[in-house]
C-alpha cells in the first residue's frame, strides 16, 4: 500500500467527503487555521526576536521562552488539528502538489530544528544569551516563513494535464505534424 | 472615464507576484496581530505575566507598525489586482470595517488601557474584544474567496 493510497483513502472517509463538500464548514477549518497562525505566530516571534536581543531586552531568554512555551503548543495543535483538517479533505490534490511536499518537509526540519536547539539554546536558564541563540532564531523564523508561503502557495498549483504527455509521444514521431496537433490540443484546452 | 486595464496589473500577468504578494500579507499579518495578541493575553492574566502590559506595549508597537504598513500595502496590491470584485464583496466589506474599528481601537482604547492599571474586568473586556476583532477580521478575509 503506498502512500497515495493511504491519501486517497484518507480523502474518501465519509468526514473528509462532508468537509469538502461543505461550503460554510471547510472556510470556518480554513479561517481557525489562519487565526492560529495569526495569533500564535506572535508568541513564536516574540520568542525569537527575544533570541535575537530585539525585544524585551530587561528581561531574561529564559523568562520570555518559557512564559510563551504552552502558548506556542496550545498555537502550534490548533493549526496543526485545522491543517491536518484540510489536507485531509483534499488529500489526493494534496499529495502530488510540490509546495505541500516542501512544506511537510519544512516542518519536519522544524522537529529536527527543535531537537538540536531544545536543550542548548530555548531551555537555558541563564541570564546570559545562550550560545547559538541568534542562528537558533534566524533558522527559526525563516522556516516558518517558509511553512507559511508553501501552505499559501498549494492553491496555485495546476497538475500537469495529460494531454500534454501524449503530445509529446507525437513529437518524437512527427515534428511537423505535432505543430498542428499542438495548436488543436491547445484549442480545446481553452 | 476611468479605464483600468485588470490584464496590465503585474498581479495579473504573471503566475508567480499574486502568491508571492499573499505571502506577504499573511506574514505581516502575523506580526501585527501576533504582537496585539501577545498584549491582549497579558491583559488577560496569561502568557508574558512577568512583564506589565505597558511594558509589552511599548517593546512591541514598533514590531505592530511595521506589522500594519506591510499588511496594508500588500492588502491594497491584492486589492488592486480585481477592485471591482472586492467592492462588491460583503465579505470584504465587513473586513475593512473591521480594520478601520480595529487600527482606531488598537491605538485608543486598548492603548489606553493596557499603559494604565485599570481594573481586572476592564483589563478582561478590553483584551476579550480586541481578541474577538481581530479574530472576525481574520474569518472575515477567508470569507472573501468562498462568498
Amino acid at each position: 500500500m503506498s502512500i497515495a493510497h493511504i491519501f486517497h483513502w484518507v480523502q474518501s472517509t465519509g468526514w473528509a467527503n462532508a468537509l469538502r463538500e461543505s461550503d460554510l464548514v471547510y472556510p470556518i477549518v480554513l479561517s481557525l487555521h489562519l487565526f492560529g497562525i495569526a495569533f500564535f505566530g506572535g508568541a513564536i516571534l516574540i520568542t525569537n526576536l527575544r533570541l535575537l536581543g530585539l525585544i524585551l531586552q530587561k528581561s531574561t531568554v529564559a523568562d520570555i521562552v518559557g512564559q510563551l512555551r504552552p502558548w506556542k503548543w496550545a498555537g502550534f495543535i490548533l493549526v496543526v488539528t485545522c491543517g491536518v483538517l484540510l489536507a485531509s479533505a483534499k488529500a489526493d490534490a494534496y499529495y502530488p502538489n510540490p509546495y505541500f511536499r516542501i512544506k511537510i518537509l519544512l516542518l519536519a526540519c522544524v522537529g529536527v530544528h527543535a531537537l538540536v536547539f531544545r536543550r542548548t539554546v530555548y531551555r537555558v536558564s541563564s541570564a546570559v544569551l545562550p550560545r547559538n541563540a541568534r542562528l537558533a532564531a534566524c533558522l527559526s523564523l525563516a522556516l516558518w516563513l517558509g511553512i507559511v508561503s508553501m501552505g499559501r502557495w498549494i492553491a496555485y498549483y495546476e497538475k500537469p494535464k495529460k494531454v500534454k504527455a501524449s503530445l509529446t509521444v507525437y513529437d518524437a514521431v512527427d515534428g511537423r505534424h505535432n505543430l498542428k496537433l499542438r495548436a488543436a490540443f491547445d484549442y480545446r484546452a481553452g | 472615464m476611468l479605464i483600468y486595464d485588470l490584464a496590465a496589473n503585474p498581479l495579473n500577468s504573471n503566475e508567480w507576484s499574486f502568491p508571492l504578494t499573499e505571502c506577504f500579507h499573511v506574514a505581516s499579518m502575523v506580526l501585527c496581530i501576533g504582537t496585539i495578541a501577545v498584549v491582549d493575553l497579558r491583559l488577560l492574566g496569561v502568557g508574558l505575566r512577568n512583564q506589565t502590559a505597558g511594558q509589552l506595549v511599548r517593546s512591541t508597537e514598533g514590531w505592530t507598525i511595521a506589522g500594519f504598513s506591510i499588511v496594508i500595502t500588500s492588502g491594497l496590491l491584492i486589492f488592486s489586482s480585481d477592485p471591482i470584485k472586492h467592492l462588491h464583496s460583503a465579505p470584504f466589506q465587513l473586513k475593512m470595517a473591521l480594520l478601520l474599528l480595529g487600527i482606531l481601537y488598537n491605538y485608543t482604547l486598548h492603548r489606553k488601557v493596557a499603559q494604565s492599571n485599570p481594573p481586572s474586568g476592564l483589563r478582561f473586556v478590553t483584551a476579550g474584544f480586541s481578541l474577538a476583532l481581530w479574530a472576525s477580521l481574520v474569518f472575515s478575509s477567508i470569507f472573501i474567496a468562498f462568498w
